[in-house]
């Protein structure tokens, strides 16, 4: 099958059709040809041309769809605003959830390291990036757009994280902590260490022996847990795309605040679903992005949605 | 009249295109490293926009699948412009006594 048609039917979406056809196609025809042209034998080689090719077009759409979503000046600096304070608070998150880990197990890679802070890291910076970035005014659609775009591809990040590359380290830094050479390969995997293909299995044979101990909802809490996780870049992003208020040290506090708010709820969580067995696995592990879904809704449909300027339709002429 | 801008990228662009005319991606592989997938065919579309190249898809040979490649040429406001710069540069270069204010 030729590689790059789903990207161009993306691309077909968010482009401009002049986009499309003077960027995009180019860089498409360019995968499609590299990759016709390469060995079949060679699989390797032929994924990273494939991995060069995609990653080149996509990054083409991402800056085709800044170029026509964003119209003014204003728009791109408060866009490039978020994008650095986001960038900042990733990076000083990051670190302070990397530091103490550095001190007391000296053997963890950064590998491992970066793959246990990156999924926490994401949400709150992104959180930080947008409350500090945007103005305190209405935005325009397409900014809007943008930020939702750019909190979508956190999320994606977040889940290939947390799915699998941070229960790999995990299982990496267990196996090079073992007592000895002989354990090294024989380290079962803890429920920290399982990709979410296991989490899943382990939950399906659960539910169909009916087992409902704790055992059998931490499984399940945790595979719910990581795909919450992941996506509450999404979430805490519309909620701080909605609501606004005047003073970026009030939107700093309202900042704090919900990432505390959402970390008190994750714990409030676990010990209903799973100590408790009070509420199902899954509503437990959801229970932030339910409460923080239903506040931004809440807010998108009050008078002080900070979209509200921007996606009121023109009132009809006669 | 506003002097036409030219940026570091778009110089090598028009240097490269100079000799002969060419795809997006023989231009990222000539460039050594210097331009990047992800931006060569944005800079060219703003290139394109400015004048300072044209393009056109190629021919594609019958039974061909697959989207057809766009080759790039410079104009001739575009080799104006660059022949400009390097003069500009050249003088700079024959007076290295002079330096920016600081």
């Amino acid at each position: 099958m030729m590689p790059g048609r789903t990207l161009h039917r993306l691309a077909a979406r968010i482009c401009s059709a002049s986009s499309l056809e003077r960027i995009v196609e180019p860089a498409i025809a360019d995968l499609q040809r590299e990759h016709a042209g390469s060995d079949a034998n060679h699989t390797a080689r032929r994924a990273w041309i494939l991995f060069a090719g995609y990653a080149a077009v996509l990054s083409v759409i991402a800056i085709c769809a800044l170029d026509t979503r964003i119209a003014t000046d204003d728009e791109r600096r408060d866009l490039r605003r978020t994008l650095v304070w986001t960038l900042v608070f990733i990076s000083v998150v990051g670190a302070l959830l990397m530091s103490p880990v550095v001190w007391s197990v000296p053997e963890v890679t950064f590998r491992g390291l970066l793959s246990q802070a990156l999924p926490l890291a994401i949400p709150i910076g992104l959180t930080f990036g947008i409350a500090l970035g945007l103005p305190g005014r209405a935005i325009s659609r397409g900014s809007a757009k943008v930020v939702i775009l750019v909190a979508l591809a956190a999320s994606l990040v977040s889940f290939g994280t947390i799915s699998w590359i941070m229960p790999g380290a995990n299982q990496a830094l267990r196996e090079e902590t073992a007592w000895s050479m002989e354990d090294r390969g024989l380290v079962p995997k803890g429920i920290g260490e399982l990709t979410i293909v296991d989490l899943h299995r382990e939950m399906r044979i659960a539910a169909a022996r009916g087992d409902d101990t704790r055992i059998a909802r931490r499984f399940a809490w945790t595979f719910h847990v990581r795909l919450a996780l992941s996506s509450a870049s999404l979430v805490l992003a519309s909620l701080f795309l909605v609501s606004f208020s005047n003073g970026s040290i009030l939107r700093g506090v309202f900042a704090f605040l919900v990432c505390f708010e959402y970390w008190a709820l994750l714990y409030t969580g676990e010990f209903l679903g799973v100590h408790e067995r009070a509420i199902p696995a899954f509503v437990a592990a959801w229970l932030p992005n339910i409460v923080f879904t239903s506040a931004a809704m809440l807010i998108a449909s009050s008078r002080r949605s900070r979209l509200r300027g921007s996606f009121v339709t023109a009132p009809r002429q006669g | 009249m506003d002097i036409p801008r030219l940026s570091a990228t778009e110089r090598l662009i028009l240097e490269l295109l100079e000799g002969e005319e060419m795809f997006g991606l023989q231009l990222v592989e000539q460039s050594k490293g210097a331009l990047k997938r992800g931006t060569v065919y944005v800079t060219l579309g703003r290139m394109q926009d400015k004048g300072y190249v044209e393009s056109w898809t190629e021919e594609q040979p019958p039974g061909a699948i697959g989207l057809p490649r766009r080759r790039y040429r410079p104009t001739a406001y575009g080799l104006r412009v660059l022949e400009a710069w390097e003069a500009a540069a050249r003088t700079l270069r024959r007076q290295p006594q002079l330096k920016p204010a600081t």
